[in-house]
């Protein structure tokens, strides 16, 4: 039989040749050989195939200029998109929202004191009440607006500078009497609540269960609650969470949640005890806040902390460093565990909190056998709590714990995976239990 | 001065795309696109006619890209951005409700019979173990154009131009009779080592 078709390149198949042939072979600046390896190649591959048509459609002194024009359009793109502010570049948006969010901080915090100083005006003997301005703003509006015209009521109307005094030497009809008095009860309900009333509401709007010495005060109108502990002394009042205190905080579809308050703020106020009172309510709102915050959804909340921060140091990250974990990782596929663990020590001296690096070194450790070091490591990743990584890095030590006859620890780090919101991770830990049983 | 993307010469393609995900670096992917910006074009070109719509679709892709290679998982960069380039044109030329003109202009054997890359290297390594001996009879059962582009280019190692001239077919026929002869044997010669 004659086996002329065994060397006819039919079935043969190529690489794609470079760009730059693939355009050599468009202008035809390519030698019989090139060309045939090209031709050859164009029949198999749609992509290059493409490339090449669609040159062949342009003018072929064009294509150089063409894509130089392209290029420099790219550049320009490049560095309009820098400028924008996106990429690497430092984010002006970012700026601008945290000068924003001061600003209001600001404000509310300029309102609320001035509620305050209202509230302590309110408190205080109807003479001295009239003393403030703003006060006998308040009444003047509410008679203005309540009294019937009458001469004598325009008159006082006409004399706004005399508003402020008592109204009684005003004569008036009964009605406007009576309708005077229902509008300054009114006034009076307008007038915001003295302190300790108010601050007794707002605990119990914001379910804050304050506890000042032995007297106890609660109210639990919502579902969630705070409770704060509180030693006070005669002049300066000392909130300090005792680090056995806990801030018990629930929010929606999570279960409560225990946060350690030790690390909250000690501050000691020094004058007005109310206003002392006050800021601590508020700020046992803002930490009320900030636990509700956590509780929302502790493990999503502190992985995304945690992204957040490795972002913040990836930033940073240069191209060797890129390679070198890439390097790691193909160490780790390819058993080459020694390599790993050096690698990996050298790339921590820069990045010491990357949890990705200390698994895998955990991991070349636990397969070299070195099983106290890969415990070290597994423990910090797990305390990094960088998320799936750290649930991991628990199913892998209680792994350990397990080999080494430490059942207890090992049940409580399943325990503990079992809670991973990685169903995975929590499903593997719940086998692990009850194989356990 | 030294250019901002010179640092990241010496990364391949998925070290710039890994890069550019950890630091958002906007001259890692210009550098990046300009490494495949000829192959953009020409496919560009193909599709979009005249040049200036194909550049600025080239352009356009660009930043899309710069917005959205986050969310892609991308394993050879290359094809991924031919079938995003490509995908982009047919879809302006919907949009302008050319296609079915342009296909006809085209050739419409052109797209349909192209065969994609992994599976022809599959289907040699088959082809290997099938007896070349049926190469023959099979390349008799093609019909008379597919027979004689089939001899042309790979018997007698004849050049696209050199078949054309040959034939008298246009070039895109020639491709097309090709790719058809070739795709046509492949199946006859298997069908024929199956039975």
């Amino acid at each position: 039989m004659n086996h002329k078709y065994t060397d006819s390149d039919i079935f043969k198949h190529t690489e794609c040749p470079s760009d730059a042939l693939l355009l050599s072979y468009v202008k035809g600046k390519v030698n019989h050989e090139q060309k045939r390896s090209v031709e050859l190649h164009l029949i198999d591959c749609e992509m290059c195939n493409d490339m090449v048509e669609g040159y062949q459609r342009m003018q072929p002194k064009q294509i150089d200029s063409q894509l130089k024009s392209l290029e420099t359009k790219i550049n320009e793109t490049v560095a309009a998109h820098q400028s924008k502010g996106g990429g690497a570049a430092f984010k002006w948006y970012y700026a601008a929202a945290a000068v924003l969010l001061f600003g209001l901080t600001g404000i509310l915090y300029q309102f609320y004191f001035k509620s305050i100083e209202e509230t302590k005006v309110a408190d205080l003997p109807q003479s001295h009440q009239l003393e403030s301005p703003s006060h006998a703003d308040t009444t003047t509006t509410a008679q203005t607006n309540l009294a019937p015209p009458s001469e004598d009521v325009d008159d006082s109307k006409s004399m706004p500078d005399e508003s402020a005094k008592p109204i009684k030497s005003v004569t008036k009809t009964p009605y406007i009497a009576q309708d005077e008095a229902v509008a300054e009860s009114d006034a009076v309900y307008e007038v915001p609540a003295p302190p300790v009333y108010q601050q007794q509401e707002k605990l119990a709007s914001e379910s804050v269960v304050f506890d000042a010495k032995k007297n106890t005060a609660e109210s639990a109108t919502s579902g969630s609650s705070v409770v704060l502990n509180e030693t006070s002394t005669a002049q300066s009042y000392k909130w300090e969470a005792n680090p056995d205190d806990k801030v018990k905080a629930t929010a929606p579809a999570v279960e409560s949640v225990d946060l350690n308050m030790d690390e909250q703020a000690t501050f000691a106020i020094e004058s007005d005890k109310n206003i002392g009172v006050n800021k601590k309510v508020k700020s046992a709102t803002t930490n009320k806040s900030k636990a509700q915050a956590e509780a929302a959804t502790p493990a999503a909340k502190k992985e995304a902390i945690y992204k957040q921060e490795e972002s913040k140091s990836l930033k940073d990250v240069n191209t060797d460093d890129v390679k070198l974990l890439n390097e790691i990782k193909e160490h780790i596929d390819t058993k080459q565990y020694s390599e790993a663990i050096q690698k990996s020590n050298l790339y921590l001296k820069t990045y010491p909190k990357n949890c990705e690096v200390i698994a895998c070194r955990a991991q070349a450790y636990e397969s070299t056998n070195q099983s106290s070091k890969a415990i070290k490591d597994y423990t910090q990743v797990s305390k990094l709590n960088c998320g799936k990584q750290s649930d991991t890095a628990n199913l892998k030590l209680a792994a350990i714990y397990l080999k080494n006859n430490q059942a207890n620890d090992a049940k409580a780090l399943l325990q503990k995976a079992t809670k991973s919101q990685y169903l995975d991770i929590a499903e593997q830990a719940k086998k692990e239990l009850d194989k356990l049983k | 001065m030294p250019l901002p993307e010179e640092k990241y010469l010496h990364l391949s393609d998925l070290e710039l795309i890994q890069l550019f995900k950890l630091n958002g670096d906007a001259v890692i992917i210009g550098l990046l696109y300009k490494r495949h910006v000829s192959m953009a074009l020409g496919v560009a070109n193909k599709y979009l006619q005249p040049e200036d719509e194909a550049k600025d679709a080239v352009m356009q892709v660009f930043e899309q890209l710069l917005k959205t290679i986050n969310h892609h998982k991308i394993e050879n960069f290359k094809s991924w951005l031919y079938s995003v380039v490509k995908n982009f044109c047919l879809m302006k030329l919907r949009k302008e409700k050319n296609l079915t003109m342009v296909r006809e202009e085209e050739g419409k054997n052109i797209f349909s019979f192209m065969e994609k890359e992994q599976l022809l290297h599959q289907e040699e390594e088959k082809m290997k173990e099938i007896n070349l001996n049926s190469l023959e009879t099979a390349l008799k059962m093609l019909n008379e154009e597919q027979k004689v582009c089939i001899e042309l280019f790979y018997l007698q190692q004849k050049s696209y131009a050199e078949v054309v001239e040959l034939t008298g077919y246009t070039l895109n026929n020639v491709k097309s009779f090709i790719q058809n002869g070739k795709r046509n044997l492949k199946l006859k010669m298997q069908g024929a080592h199956e039975s």
